[in-house]
């Protein structure tokens, strides 16, 4: 399986109050390694969010599946799960494997049912007279499940395997060219030396030899958006995860940054997520897919803009 | 260098034109540096006042004096000797204290009284330094001035007693001059022939010379005559009513008084055991309002340094504030949260060093030179060094100044030696006897304010102000840190 991500019924809920906003509702989709894949969609159907998702910079959250009566309360406390739950199961759609375990939290009345097999995980949370049936969404990134890390090793895993690239070019103002681009390597506690050797090299590579000592403030647009791809590659990331990267740039500029994508996953190998709407790079990528309504569209022809 | 204090050191530097930060941090460090200079020069001033006036103290007094309950005793000389084998006595010297009503010159009328104390001048000097602060060499019964005296009196048949050393101030109160007369009346017996009426035992002394030592209680209030005199004058030969004691540690004067007390006897049975008085005894007072004066100060400057440390704890909640974009491109990076708290903890911490040692410097610095002995320019001149120090201030705000790095040094240099003449010609010794107009040289018996500086409660204040800014920058970067990175961005 040359699989490098794989993203699992991934849900993610906004709270405003007591209002739900349900932003994706049940994302599938995979990434190969090497490949540059764009993620299309109209404004607010939930890309950017899905990016952070990937990106492990947030949580996803439970979507609800269905509802039940309480009486199977009795069958959750048992190891293996009764035919009858796997039937209510099986009535809406979802196959369990015969290897399943069911695992509970008492403090908080919510029990985990996991199938083993393929690693989906099933909580179910008691609501008053009937019991809610959730689908918690995975990303993997190779065989790991990024959100079963703890807190410390996901900032050790964005730190090495992933890199970003936002919109606006989000570089640190008060730094350098070159301090912006090795502080990654920095973080990870490189010696300071090596990490200003790796940023010039791949300053180099983006071909801003000649801005190391200039602050954000003194580079062109499309100049900080090459310091900001220069950063996401610190560190030999995984993957780079690009969020309109070219929304803010002249038509020209963004073809000649789009060049320099593609160079760097022709040279490097670099696999590339990238949110757009433009659907000139959409087509250009070795692949695209296209968010409707928080869940991806079959329909990948419909992508007139 | 880590990369958290390379961050927390940027930010602090940070000199980008819609920010107010840098200014604010500027503002931070000065009221720190603030607190810590005022507290070091208002300890230091309560600190040299008290060891001025105690150094004062220790020269002109004994450091204990021995009394029998009794009152007078004799067999003193032996006392004395006694008391001299003990460990940790200097000197001792026996001497008639009491207090006499005056008559000045040929004044009818009694002005006031004074007290007298008869002393022996050879064992007194090793006791009190007593010759030091006489203007003539002390001579109480050869002095030119009484053989003067003597003739001048002999017209109206009368005697003289003695000669007489009397206190500067009591002198000039009462306009005497050296080979005056002062009528001392020792003692009054009722008049038999007339109930109710009193006889007065007149003697004349001659003032043969004047005591100035500096302490208001003395040169106010005392005068001195030879010991076999005033033995003479109260009827009490071969007695005194207590002996002084000088100790070559002041500080255990205490302990020394213990020792005396245990080893001399007046007499038999409690009656015979002597009371030892130290020199602390006898200002108690004193010495204990000016520690209540030191720990109130104290506080108050605990409470300046909390509202600084507010300070600096609204400079970081704004820093977070401002840097929040910053803070969510930094998690996205991979930094921990733990990071983004060390940042703003480490900012926190650098306000509050650099705004410790700048006041400890310049607190230092102002007390050095209240303290400093030294003829100085007038502190006009200050005011005209203020003109160019003005101008560099004004420029280098306008302009950021892009130079070589030695002339940076140079021009640093030349400021730093600027501000440090400024302040040598305007910080001059606080001198007691003409503030506004008032004489406070008398009553506080020091000529000028003393500072002296007490280096364990700078370092204890230094730690204080420290600690108080590390808590200060605690919630500001909690804050920072908890912070979702995703919300920071700026997205929803």
């Amino acid at each position: 399986m040359n699989n490098l991500v794989r993203v699992v019924d991934l849900h993610k809920s906004y709270y405003d109050g007591s209002r739900e906003l349900r932003v994706l509702k049940g994302i599938d989709l995979e990434v190969r390694k090497g490949e540059i894949l764009a993620i299309i969609g109209a404004s607010g159907v939930g890309k950017s969010t899905l990016l952070h998702l990937i990106g492990a910079l947030d949580r996803p959250t439970d979507g609800l599946l269905f509802n039940m009566e309480s009486k199977f309360q009795t069958h959750l406390n048992d190891e293996k799960l009764s035919e009858d739950f796997e039937r209510v199961f099986r009535n809406n759609n979802i196959l369990l494997s015969a290897n399943v375990t069911v695992s509970t939290k008492k403090k908080d009345r919510e029990w985990l049912i996991i199938d083993n097999d393929d690693g989906r995980t099933f909580p179910v949370k008691e609501d008053g007279e009937q019991l809610n049936v959730y689908t918690r969404g995975k990303v993997f990134y190779e065989s790991q499940d990024v959100f079963a890390l703890s807190e410390r090793e996901l900032d050790r895993f964005r730190n090495q395997e992933i890199g970003f690239v936002f919109q606006f070019h989000h570089l640190l103002s008060e730094f350098t060219a070159v301090e912006n681009v090795a502080m990654g390597a920095l973080i990870a506690g490189q010696n300071s030396r090596e990490a200003y050797a790796q940023a010039q090299e791949l300053l180099d590579y983006v071909g801003l030899s000649e801005r190391f000592e200039h602050h954000p403030s003194e580079l062109s647009g499309g100049e900080r958006q090459r310091v900001a791809f220069a950063r996401a590659l610190t560190n030999q990331p995984k993957v780079v995860l690009a969020d309109e990267p070219t929304g803010n740039l002249d038509r020209k500029t963004s073809e000649a940054l789009l060049d320099l994508l593609w160079d760097l996953n022709d040279r490097l190998g670099q696999t590339f997520i990238i949110v757009t709407h433009n659907q000139a790079l959409a087509q250009r990528a070795d692949r695209f897919i296209h968010l409707v309504d928080g869940k991806v569209s079959d329909q990948v022809q419909v992508i007139d803009f | 260098m880590k990369f958290e204090s390379f961050i927390a050191f940027r930010y602090l530097r940070s000199r980008r034109k819609q920010s107010f930060i840098s200014i604010i941090s500027v503002i931070s460090i000065g009221g720190i540096a603030l607190g810590i200079m005022v507290v070091i020069l208002a300890i230091s001033a309560l600190n040299g006042f008290e060891h001025g006036l105690k150094e004062k103290f220790l020269a002109n007094e004994a450091h204990v004096i021995v009394q029998s309950t009794g009152g007078y005793f004799s067999n003193y000389q032996k006392k004395v000797e006694q008391i001299e084998g003990i460990v940790g006595v200097v000197a001792a010297s026996p001497a008639i204290l009491s207090q006499l009503a005056v008559q000045p010159k040929e004044s009818e009328r009694i002005e006031g009284t004074l007290y007298v104390k008869g002393i022996d001048p050879a064992q007194e000097d090793r006791v009190t330094g007593f010759s030091e602060f006489v203007d003539e060499t002390v001579d109480f019964k050869n002095s030119p001035l009484i053989e003067q005296a003597r003739m001048e009196v002999a017209a109206r048949r009368e005697t003289i007693t003695g000669g007489i050393i009397l206190g500067y101030n009591v002198a000039s109160r009462m306009r005497i001059v050296k080979g005056d007369i002062l009528r001392l009346i020792s003692r009054l017996e009722p008049n038999e022939a007339m109930p109710g009426s009193f006889f007065a035992h007149i003697r004349n002394f001659v003032v043969i010379g004047l005591y100035r030592s500096g302490l208001y209680t003395y040169d106010n209030a005392f005068g001195f005559i030879d010991l076999e005199t005033a033995q003479k004058l109260y009827k009490r030969p071969d007695q005194v009513n207590l002996i002084q004691v000088r100790v070559d540690d002041p500080d255990i004067a205490s302990d020394v008084g213990r020792r005396i007390v245990s080893a001399i006897r007046f007499g038999e049975g409690l009656a015979g055991i002597p009371r030892a008085n130290t020199w602390v005894d006898s200002r108690a007072d004193l010495f204990s309002a000016m520690k209540l004066e030191q720990l109130l100060t104290l506080v108050i400057e605990v409470l300046i340094i909390i509202v600084a440390a507010f300070n600096i704890a609204s400079t970081l909640i704004m820093m977070v504030m401002e840097k929040t974009r910053d803070i969510g491109i930094l998690r996205a990076m991979g930094a921990s949260k733990g990071a983004i708290r060390k940042i703003f903890i480490i900012q926190g911490s650098i306000i509050g060093v650099l705004g410790c040692v700048l006041g400890t410097v310049l607190g230092v610095a102002l007390c050095w030179l209240l303290d400093f002995q030294s003829l100085r320019p007038s502190r006009w001149l200050a005011l005209v060094l203020l003109f160019p120090i003005g101008i560099q201030v004004a420029l280098a705000l306008r302009h950021t100044l892009s130079l070589h790095f030695s002339l940076k040094a140079t021009l640093t240099l030349f400021w730093i030696g600027a501000i440090g003449l400024f302040l040598y010609c305007l910080v001059q010794p606080i001198r007691l006897d003409d503030i506004f107009g008032h004489d406070f040289s008398q009553v506080y018996q020091l000529n000028q304010l003393p500072f002296k500086i007490n280096w364990f409660f700078v370092a204890f204040m230094n730690g204080l102000s420290l600690a108080i800014c590390w808590l200060a920058a605690v919630f500001p970067a909690w804050q920072a840190s908890n912070l979702n990175p995703v919300e920071a961005l700026g997205y929803e």
